[in-house]
């Protein structure tokens, strides 16, 4: 009896699977030793929702190893079914769904601003050994910063220009100079930021890239945080900085909060009384 | 002569005490892992995407088992790295698509002194570039890629 598998593991029998509609998925048919591609049947009970194909060649023929490529049409559900010369070898359910684009606020509006800073500054996916627990603080952390720099009696001594009648806005922070690589000219973003972001939607939005589901998460973490209220200082002190790890220190007025998903955070020195 | 032998256990024993052996010496060179050829094939990309050609001299830190951070030094890309050795080392992703202040442009964000880096986030202070290059090139790995 064969089963099918991703192609990342060839040990862990699936028996579902979800696809996005409109694109593919390639499988593994595992265990059915045929000696021509003819002698197995691949076959689907919806074909209009999603269709299969048999590959000819095997993937690994002494071993039983067919590749299947499915093909998403409709949302729906179906079976895919196996049979090697008439007797059921392998069977798997399939779930189309419909696929969910993520895109970011508007680069007017103060969200998208901050998603934009958010993905540009916190460690992203390609850190893979950062628990995504640790990244989403890390944000809110980020936002705890620019919050408490724009109270701060003296936005100008974090380079922030441009206060309105109003005061200081998160705005007047970001575009500080020399503050947040490549957003001086918020909305216009530095070349490299501006790619990097882009690459995360396209990764994040491309269901048929393995890495799909980890840059999705990613994109959905910096649109909520972005939107969140009330963030918590986690410093009694206030947060008033961050650097990469291993960047090198800020200015001599900045004392070590914690290391967190990549970044060191920063509070102020209290003033000598 | 009798006397040099005397003082010798004592200056041991000093030596060990100045100088204590740590666990977490940096001894290992990307270039000597698993990851070494995806790391190679990465580099390739990124001097095709700058479109820099002949060739690039990158100069990586050894780094140790406790800690996997080591830095990227790219000469004719004038740009220094904070790489990890630990994370995705399948697609090398943090070459490409480095994070906040990840990626140093030697060009553009250094500046003279730790005062002068301030509240910035990304900006460093030359004598921390200047301890980053001379431990790359001095202690670390040179990996040559030709872009014709």
């Amino acid at each position: 009896m064969g089963h099918f598998t991703s192609t990342t593991d060839g040990n862990a029998a699936l028996t579902k699977v979800r696809i996005a509609a409109g694109t593919g998925k390639r499988l593994r048919l595992t265990g059915v030793k045929a000696r021509i591609a003819s002698d197995i049947s691949v076959t689907s009970s919806m074909a209009a929702i999603v269709a299969a194909k048999l590959l000819s060649a095997p993937y690994d023929g002494p071993k039983g190893v067919w590749t299947v490529d499915l093909e998403a049409k409709a949302e729906g559900k179906a079976k895919i079914s196996a049979s090697h010369k008439n007797t059921p070898a392998a069977s798997i359910d399939v779930e189309v769904f419909k696929p969910e684009k993520i895109s970011l606020d508007a680069n007017s509006t103060e969200a998208g601003m901050l998603q934009r800073l958010l993905l540009a500054e916190a460690a992203s996916p390609s850190k893979t050994q950062y628990k995504s627990s640790d990244v989403e603080t890390s944000m809110e952390w980020m936002i705890v910063v620019v919050e408490n720099r724009r109270k701060d009696k003296n936005p100008g001594r974090f380079m922030a220009r441009d206060a309105n009648k109003d005061g200081w806005d998160k705005r007047d922070i970001i575009r500080a100079k020399g503050q947040f690589h490549g957003f001086e000219n918020y909305p216009v973003l530095a070349e490299d930021v501006r790619k990097r972001i882009e690459s995360y939607l396209k990764i994040g939005n491309d269901y048929e890239d393995t890495r799909h589901d980890i840059y999705a998460a990613f994109l959905k973490r910096a649109i909520k945080i972005s939107k969140a209220s009330l963030i918590k200082d986690p410093s009694p002190d206030g947060l008033f900085g961050w650097r990469t790890e291993g960047s090198g220190s800020p200015g001599p007025n900045y004392v070590k909060f914690k290391d967190l998903a990549g970044q060191t955070f920063y509070t102020l020195k209290k003033p000598k009384k | 002569m009798l006397k040099s032998f005397k003082t010798l256990p004592f200056l041991v024993l000093m030596c060990l005490f100045a100088f204590p052996v740590t666990a977490t010496e940096k001894t290992i060179a990307i270039t000597k892992t698993p990851f070494a050829d995806s790391f190679r094939e990465k580099l390739a990309e990124v001097v095709r995407e700058a479109g820099i050609s002949g060739t690039s001299h990158f100069f990586a830190t050894r780094y140790s088992e406790d800690d996997k951070r080591f830095y990227l030094l790219w000469r004719e890309g004038r740009a220094i790295w904070i790489l990890d050795a630990a994370s995705d080392t399948q697609y090398w992703e943090q070459l490409l698509l480095p994070s906040g202040g990840s990626r140093i442009d030697l060009d553009k964000d250094v500046v003279e002194t730790r005062e002068d880096v301030g509240s910035s986030t990304y900006l460093v202070d030359r004598p921390w570039v200047n301890s980053v290059i001379a431990e790359a090139v001095l202690e670390g790995v040179l990996i040559t890629v030709h872009n014709p």
